[in-house]
């Protein structure tokens, strides 16, 4: 098994979805990081393809700084085996480094000096010169709306602008993987979209691809390709979110009326394939594989009943839906 | 490369700290002249410091005055013979006033009645001296003093008395056998005037010459040895405090990004020495420039010697610096340990006084320390003029220590 992912490299055609055939940029299996007894990541196996964006869903405490720490060289796995751009992370980090760049979750930035001298510092560094490093460092001010900004010490930005400045940041050396630590946390929403809208520019101008960390499942839906849910530190599932809802999501019929009394639920709960029925704040939630042919019996019922029904839903199920299906818990408090 | 372009970016936020750069230098600069001109005293010859005594006169006579007339000629001692009373007028002193005085004064000289004709008697002739026993130095200056006058009075008076007692006594012993009446009141003169002769001029004395110490006729002043000793206690707490801005990356979280350049471990940490390193560099520099042209301090007899010394200084500064921060867990951790370790250092190792004065034991103990090597060897070159060669030991030590903290800084230090 392990000689055989020895061999995977960058080269190896994985089909996806039949026709398009794409490369491998991430592969790792049984991936594991300890900190003392406790197990942050516990033997991670997943892929990624050039050109995709993946989603890391979870919690707090959930590991994935810790796993995406390992991917960019700043920790070293204490078991299992990876590869970013056919590169082993144990052997061949310095090509890796090179290829990749993390955006960390907590601001790396020089609060001292300007937004200019703190791009020109990581600029020096990736070893870029002369007119390539003005070229790259403009470029960098432009996605993250700094331009006017440039000359100001990063300490007088607010919140949001020191956000755009880390994350432009990490588009300095051209990364082929880029590795986004909650890169939105505090960001207005308008802030925000700019920095989806770069995001989704940067994978279809580079081919770059993007592993995405977020405990908001809204940007997940949006943004990624393909989801991990990830807690505890094992990966629970990973595919497109539609498939995701597919396997994991029911829709949800609400009914806001009232007056309803325990007969008609004992009743509904006995319709064939209903999972589960509850009446909360005079809203009746009901859950079932077959949702619509038991709306039809579920509102014949209450015509009977002369039931009056103020407001009618049906809420297709999200992410956070298939958190809490694969984890028993939600995804925030 | 790397190296210097981490380097770079920490001097260029050391540029911009403006109440840090006043720290650095500033702080320095205020202390060393504070420290100098206060004991500027015992080290300036030619204005003397003069002591304020007051003084009893109880007695008349031919010794009392000339006592008193020598007193008021030695230089260091200035008289205080009157006071003023209740009543705002001028009034001689008395016993009273003067045991009042000698809280503050730590020293007053009593002449008692009787003392001239007690003298001339060759009787028991006292004079008293009141003292403070808290003060260290005054009380002993006024006993030596009184004490080189009464010996000298003592000694007229013994060989007076021995010489006369002996012509006398051949005089009536002659008399006796010879029947005939001597007259030896020449023999008597001629002893006194000898005795006051050899009072005068004693035919045993200590004779202080001064020797010329090197080249140039030169004395020594106080910001010889404070200017290295108070810039090398601010320079191990400036690269101190400097070397916590590598805890402070860890902390804030730039480390982490770091490692995820295309740069090694290493150069993130050669990149700090070095920033280290040329700030150390650059505020010894300035303080020996200051010590220099502001305060004249003298610069020794080998420049060469001198800069060699600083680097070497510098060095081992950073090293520590680089071993506290990689030791401490945070930098609050690291701020109170430096200011242990750099103030223990400064007074065992001899920044804020010479080593010469401690007990020998201590001085052996305190070479554990960079500062005992580095003020050692600057006090070889400022204060003693010596050459390059007199420091080559302390220099080889200072370089050694550095480059053991260093290796042990990079091997302790956790990244994570
Ligand atoms: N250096 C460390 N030493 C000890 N424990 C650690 C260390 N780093 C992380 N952990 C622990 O590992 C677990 C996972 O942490 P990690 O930062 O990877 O979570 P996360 O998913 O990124 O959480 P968040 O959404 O809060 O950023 C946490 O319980 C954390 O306490
Ligand atoms: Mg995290």
């Amino acid at each position: 098994m392990s000689v055989l992912l020895a061999d995977v490299d960058q080269n190896d055609e994985i089909h996806v979805g039949g026709s398009i055939s794409k490369n491998k940029i991430v592969s790792a299996t049984g991936l594991s990081k300890s900190f003392g007894n406790f197990v942050a990541v516990k033997s991670v196996d997943f892929e990624m393809y050039e050109g995709e964006v993946l989603g890391l869903l979870g919690p707090n405490g959930a590991g994935k700084t810790t796993l995406i720490s390992m991917l960019s060289g700043v920790l070293r796995p204490d078991g299992g085996k990876a590869t970013v751009g056919g590169h082993d992370i144990l052997k061949d980090l310095n090509k890796i480094k090179k290829m990749v760049s993390l955006v960390p979750q907590d601001l790396a930035l020089y609060m001292e000096l300007t937004a200019y001298d703190n791009l020109a510092f990581f600029a020096n560094l990736y070893g870029l010169r002369g007119k390539l490093k003005k070229e790259r460092i403009h470029e960098a001010l432009e996605m993250a709306q700094l331009h006017k900004y440039a000359n100001k010490k990063v300490g007088s930005f607010s919140g949001g602008m020191k956000r755009r400045l880390n994350l432009a940041i990490g588009i300095l050396n051209h990364p082929k993987l880029m590795l986004l630590d909650e890169p939105t946390v505090g960001v207005d929403p308008q802030s925000r979209n700019h920095i989806f809208e770069t995001i989704k520019k940067l994978v279809s101008d580079f081919n770059m691809s993007v592993v995405y960390t977020t405990h908001y499942m809204e940007e997940a839906e949006t943004l990624c390709d393909r989801v991990a849910i990830y807690d505890q530190g094992t990966v629970l599932d990973i595919d497109d979110t539609s498939s995701l809802l597919q396997k994991h999501g029911h829709k949800q019929l609400e009914i806001k009326m009232k007056d309803v009394d325990e007969s008609l639920i004992e009743k509904i709960k006995n319709m064939k394939n209903v999972d589960s029925v509850n009446y909360i704040d005079e809203t009746l939630y009901i859950n079932s594989s077959e949702l619509l042919e038991r709306t039809e019996e579920v509102l014949r019922i209450i015509r009977e009943k002369g039931l009056v029904v103020s407001k009618f839903n049906v809420r297709e199920s999200n992410l956070e839906d298939v958190f809490l299906k694969l984890t028993g818990k939600k995804l925030r408090d | 490369m790397n190296i210097w372009n981490m380097a770079a970016k920490d001097l260029r936020i050391f540029l911009r700290d403006i109440p840090g750069l006043v720290y650095l230098i500033l702080t320095p600069v205020i202390i060393i002249a504070i420290a100098s001109f206060a004991l500027s005293g015992m080290f300036t010859e030619g204005e003397v410091e003069q002591f304020s005594i007051p003084i009893v006169v109880e007695d008349q006579g031919e010794v009392t005055d000339e006592l008193l007339s020598v007193l008021k000629e030695t230089p260091i001692l200035k008289l205080i013979d009157t006071y003023e009373s209740d009543d705002g007028k001028e009034s001689l002193m008395t016993r009273k006033e003067a045991q009042r005085l000698v809280v503050d004064k730590k020293a007053a000289i009593i002449i008692p009645k009787g003392f001239s004709e007690n003298v001339k008697n060759g009787e028991n002739a006292e004079l008293i001296v009141l003292t403070d026993p808290v003060d260290r130095v005054i009380p002993g200056v006024v006993t030596d003093v009184l004490s080189q006058y009464t010996s000298k009075l003592s000694m007229a008076n013994v060989v007076n008395s021995v010489g006369v007692t002996a012509v006398q006594s051949i005089v009536s012993k002659t008399q006796e056998l010879n029947g005939v009446t001597i007259d030896p009141t020449n023999e008597i003169a001629t002893i006194g005037e000898q005795s006051e002769h050899f009072t005068a001029n004693p035919p045993v004395q200590v004779k202080v010459e001064k020797m010329e110490t090197s080249d140039k006729a030169r004395e020594t002043t106080p910001f010889e040895s404070n200017v290295p000793g108070y810039a090398v206690m601010f320079v191990l707490l400036g690269t101190t405090a400097a070397a916590t801005s590598l805890l402070e990356e860890r902390e804030r979280g730039t480390l982490r990004k770091l490692q995820t350049l295309p740069i090694s471990r290493l150069s993130i940490l050669g990149g700090k020495m070095l920033s280290n390193f040329l700030t150390a560099l650059f505020q010894m520099f300035v303080l020996f420039l200051v010590g220099h042209f502001a305060f004249g301090m003298w610069v020794g007899n080998s420049i060469l010697g001198l800069i060699t010394l600083i680097v070497a200084t510098a060095f081992a500064a950073t090293g520590l610096a680089m071993l506290i921060a990689s030791v401490c867990k945070t930098r609050a951790q690291a701020s109170g340990v430096s200011l242990l370790i750099v103030l223990s250092m400064s007074a065992l190792g001899g920044s804020w006084w010479p080593l010469y004065i401690v007990p020998e034991w201590l001085q052996t103990v305190a070479h554990v320390t960079l500062t005992a090597w580095s003020m050692s060897a600057f006090n070889n070159l400022l204060i003693y003029g010596e050459g390059m060669a007199s420091i080559l030991p302390s220099i080889s030590v200072l370089f050694g220590m550095g480059v053991v903290f260093l290796f042990l800084s990079v091997r302790m230090f956790r990244f994570n």
